[in-house]
């Protein structure tokens, strides 16, 4: 009796030990979520970015704030500022719709950063998932200049960052 | 009539065989052993360097996507007063399948990864290892990493 007693002491200081370590595995924390900060790096980059601010041509001047809307709303503005921001040959890792309005007239502009991946992924976002698979989202308003020829007007620039888990 | 070894005590209800005795040790010492064993995990836990590459993976890589957005010219040192960075090894790389660019670091065991967004001209890579700082310079457009001396 004594010796089938002894046995089940040993087994429980065994599940004993086991336990501490599942409980410290648990508390040790191994994820660090920097989602805020690099979806904010990545709204700032493409605000900051060469290819949707005003560059003077004589003096190479880039104008941070002066959206120049013939780049903003060409074609060959997606290309260029997925090689400006290049995250690799096929891009799973950001991505943005970037919305220009003119206060004035209240014409809307609307172009994309990666636009295949934050099309999948923004319903992703809508759904509030969470966990692997699913995405974020933050969408950041910026008060602008809008260059439109020689002409200067007042825009609102909303950057909608969506940004895989 | 079988007899049986017993410690003979001033009372006899303490009175017990040395096999019971001999049990009591062995649970004694399994016991000890089991918190020895406990406080060896504990510590190796306060030496392992997981926690700390997972860390330095992502601040450098934010730290890259900020200096290719800045405007202009940048040098920045790069130092931890409270970690010894000449224990990590620090690679500027990129996998190789999707040519994602990626910041690869590790002290002892596995390294970690984080991706980052660079300039698709700057394919340059690089690897800095026993620095206790590290040195970032973006000059037009590209960035150069080195040790700090």
């Amino acid at each position: 009796m004594d010796d089938i007693l002894n046995f089940f002491r040993i087994i429980f200081a065994i599940f004993v030990f086991y336990s501490i370590t599942l409980v410290a595995n648990a508390a040790i924390k191994e994820k660090i979520d920097v989602f805020e900060t690099e979806s904010r790096l990545l709204t700032h980059s493409l605000l900051l970015s060469k290819d949707i601010s005003h560059v003077d041509d004589e003096i190479k001047r880039q104008y941070i704030g002066t959206i120049d809307l013939e780049k903003f709303s060409s074609e060959e503005f997606k290309s260029s500022i997925l090689n400006s921001i290049y995250y690799g040959s096929v891009n799973s890792e950001a991505s943005a719709k970037l919305e220009l309005e003119d206060i004035e007239s209240g014409d809307v502009y609307t172009t994309y950063y990666n636009e295949p991946l934050y099309k999948e992924k923004k319903v992703l976002v809508e759904a509030k998932l969470i966990g692997e698979g699913a995405a974020r989202g933050l969408s950041t308003n910026f008060y602008v200049l809008i260059k439109d020829k020689d002409n200067i007007k007042k825009g609102v620039l909303t950057v909608d960052a969506v940004l895989p888990n | 009539m079988k007899k049986r070894a017993v410690l003979h005590f001033s009372s006899k209800k303490s009175q017990v065989t040395i096999r019971q005795m001999l049990i009591h040790i062995a649970m004694a010492a399994l016991l000890l052993f089991v918190v020895v064993l406990m406080v060896i995990y504990v510590k190796s836990i306060e030496n392992d360097t997981g926690f700390q590459n997972i860390f330095l993976s992502r601040d450098i890589a934010l730290l890259m996507n900020t200096l290719y957005s800045a405007p202009g010219n940048v040098d920045y040192e790069y130092s931890f007063n409270k970690l010894d960075l000449s224990k990590f090894n620090l690679q500027i790389t990129e996998y190789e399948d999707d040519k994602t660019p990626t910041i690869r670091i590790g002290a002892e065991g596995m390294p970690k990864n984080y991706h980052y967004g660079r300039n698709h001209a700057d394919t340059e890579k690089y690897s800095v290892a026993g620095a206790k700082s590290f040195r970032f310079s973006k000059s037009e457009g590209k960035i150069k990493v080195s040790r700090n001396e």
